[in-house]
């Protein structure tokens, strides 16, 4: 991202130094006609397509092998700032895949007498969700530290050290924020996208439901065969 | 279908018990859940609105202890290196849940600028016998000009900067006869960087071994 970033900047700054308008080609996704839409990242990686442990990759710009969830354009008073896609290749040694949509930014400071940053920031808001047969409650067994709350909108909920994880449908829906009460208002707010519509859609296409589908079976333990 | 898949499929004696074994094992790998520290270091006090880097391992073992475990790190990866600027991390005191924010006890890499990096913290809570560290691949970035300093590597196919650091650690004390078993901690929050970019661990901590002193 960062040198694609470069790269366009780089760009912009050769059409402005010949006085030729050079489009500077991003990630970003825009809204005819509205406002500015977020950017997305996407690293999509190579998965076993007969694999069990592991769904295979989608992109950003087509549907998700699994529902996804996310809280509109705006949540909060925070804009849609970024979407991601990330889809690792398999590891046996750890493999993310999810999609996150993050509200709001943050700038990183420079460290305590330094003149140069050393370290990010949390951006305020950003809901992940991942398939359940990778992500799920079981991944916690027996820890203190993960533990389950009273159903919300239907379904589990677990607070699991500083976030919390609902689990629907073929889905886990995980909430991290800078402040524990937006993020229970993330939590009762959050809905599915519509069937076929793609991460990357902006603004996200939003089912509109109170309550949310129940798990399916099995799927708050650890063993369930993922299936595209 | 592979010999594998034959031996799965229709398992011996000998191999159920080696799959039970396993199973045992992946059990008490996943109950190692970090009770030992929260799941990320902070800039500041340990709170959500301070958290900036993931942590992705712990050092666990006789002689685990911060000393032994930065020789360990000279030792096996050659990280030498002693700049950066410190963090803080929520560390156990005790077993039953009481944490206090501490500093980090040390930092080793294996250069100033673009580098592999990673931040120790003692645990109180297990007497000189766990470690946790967050470990990094981060670049320098001098453009565009104020130089923004250090930026974790964003996500990408084989990982964030934070699991490609991790990885290169554990790759050099595995080389040098330490186990390591994966855990999921699921700490995956993503974190902005300097130069724009986002980066966040794939949420497995690794737990390394640490049987014996380094010299």
């Amino acid at each position: 991202m960062a040198h694609r970033r470069r790269l366009a900047l780089a760009l912009a700054g050769l059409g402005c130094a010949v006085g030729v308008p050079i489009a500077a080609v991003t990630a970003q996704e825009h809204d005819p006609g509205t406002a500015k839409g977020p950017e997305v990242e996407a690293t999509v990686g190579d998965r076993p397509a007969a694999s069990k442990q592991v769904l295979e990759c989608t992109g950003a710009q087509e549907p998700a092998n699994f529902r996804i969830y996310s809280a509109g354009r705006e949540f909060d008073g925070l804009p849609l700032t970024t979407v991601i896609r990330r889809c690792d290749n398999a590891d046996p040694m750890g493999s993310a895949n999810y999609v996150s949509y993050i509200y709001g930014t943050c700038t990183p400071q420079p460290a305590p007498g330094k003149d140069y940053v050393d370290s990010g920031c949390a951006p305020p808001l950003e809901i992940q969700t991942w398939p359940s047969c990778e992500r799920t409650f079981g991944h916690y067994q027996g820890s203190a530290r993960a533990r389950m709350r009273p159903e919300l909108r239907g379904v589990p909920v677990a607070e699991v050290d500083d976030w919390v994880e609902l689990y629907t449908a073929d889905s886990t829906v995980v909430v991290f924020g800078t402040d524990p009460e937006r993020v229970e208002r993330a939590i009762a707010a959050v809905q599915p996208l519509e069937r076929g519509a793609s991460p990357a859609t902006f603004p996200p296409r939003l089912q509109r439901a109170t309550s949310l589908p129940a798990p399916e079976p099995g799927a708050l333990s650890v063993g369930k065969e993922c299936s595209s | 279908m592979s010999r594998r898949d034959r031996v799965l499929a229709h398992p011996r004696p000998l191999t159920r018990l080696i799959v039970v074994l396993w199973a045992g094992l992946a059990i008490f790998a996943f109950s190692a859940f970090p009770w030992f520290s929260r799941g990320f270091t902070a800039n500041g006090l340990c709170q959500d609105q301070n958290y900036t880097d993931p942590v992705n391992l712990v050092f666990d073992g006789t002689y685990g202890s911060v000393s032994n475990t930065v020789r360990g790190i000279e030792n096996h990866n050659n990280w030498t290196n002693t700049s950066g600027s410190s963090q803080n991390l929520a560390v156990a005191t005790n077993t039953s849940g009481s944490y206090v924010c501490n500093a980090m006890n040390a930092q080793r890499a294996d250069g100033t600028f673009s580098r592999f990096h990673v931040r120790i913290w003692n645990i109180p809570a297990a007497t000189g016998r766990l470690v946790a560290g967050s470990a990094h691949h981060e670049d320098w970035v001098t453009w565009p000009p104020p130089p923004c300093g250090h930026a974790v590597d964003s996500n990408g196919s084989n990982g964030s900067g934070f699991d490609q650091g991790r990885r290169k650690l554990v790759d050099g004390w595995q080389a040098h006869g330490h186990s390591a078993n994966g855990v999921w901690w699921g700490n995956t929050r993503n974190f902005r960087q300097c130069d724009g970019d986002l980066a966040g661990s794939d949420g497995v901590g690794v737990v390394l071994n640490q049987p014996h002193v380094h010299q």
